[in-house]
């Protein structure tokens, strides 16, 4: 019975996790340059989702859930190997476009912090939400995309220059 | 800069990664740990526990003398 239980509740994470699986690529993609650091990342994150999968009450969506998982993930690993930001991540082979250049050199200027907000907010996520996933204020997450904002205007036009 | 501008560059940036890198359900359960039971989970654990108690009482025992 317990085991029956533990079977259906892995299928029920795993049809999740493929279904949302997206989103945890475009993080690993948006903070790590390198493709083994990308591979495991992702291990970790898919790992640390199905550990705390229990905890998941459905309070939110399931992707507002694996957003704040991924993010402490991607954050702890950072904070594990002492990455720096100062290069631009890597770009996906053969798809050479101005947007995501674009998107590459936004998300580069950025530190980790503000890289999540620009993301979630790109992603059409509401501020209440964006804060809850960050732990932050309402106010805080607004301050701060203003000064994303102001950062990234004052960075194309001198890229424009 | 009005960062909405940004929106539609993300949306492509997204895709293009999520096309490039989706697994298949059997590969995102490769991930996860084995589909041990609960009962040799704990059989496992019990076991080890009690080889752990066993080598602890006999360095205990034989050192007893020292």
């Amino acid at each position: 019975m317990i085991v029956t239980l533990r079977m259906a509740n892995r299928k029920k994470f795993l049809d999740q996790l493929h279904q949302h699986q997206g989103l945890i690529h475009s993080l690993c993609r948006s903070y790590f340059a390198n493709t083994e650091d990308r591979e495991d990342a992702f291990q970790e994150i898919v790992l640390q989702l199905w550990k705390s999968y229990p905890s998941f009450r459905g309070d939110s969506s399931i992707s507002t859930w694996m957003y704040r998982v991924a993010l402490q993930t991607i954050f702890n690993l950072l904070r594990q190997h002492q990455f720096t930001f100062a290069t631009l991540p890597e770009q996906p082979s053969g798809n050479d476009s101005k947007d995501t250049e674009t998107i590459r050199i936004a998300l580069s200027a950025l530190s980790p912090e503000d890289r999540a907000l620009l993301i979630l907010y790109l992603e059409g996520y509401p501020y209440q939400e964006i804060a809850d996933i960050n732990l932050m204020t309402v106010t805080n997450v607004s301050t701060r995309l203003n000064r994303i904002r102001q950062k990234l205007r004052s960075l194309f036009q001198s890229e424009m220059i | 800069m009005n960062l909405d501008e940004l929106k539609s560059d993300w949306q492509h940036y997204a895709s293009v990664t999520s096309t490039r890198e989706q697994r298949s359900l059997e590969e995102l359960d490769a991930l996860l740990p084995s589909k041990q039971s609960t009962f040799s989970q704990w059989f496992t654990s019990y076991s080890s526990l009690l080889r752990n108690a066993a080598m602890y009482a006999s360095i205990i025992f034989l050192c007893g003398g020292c």
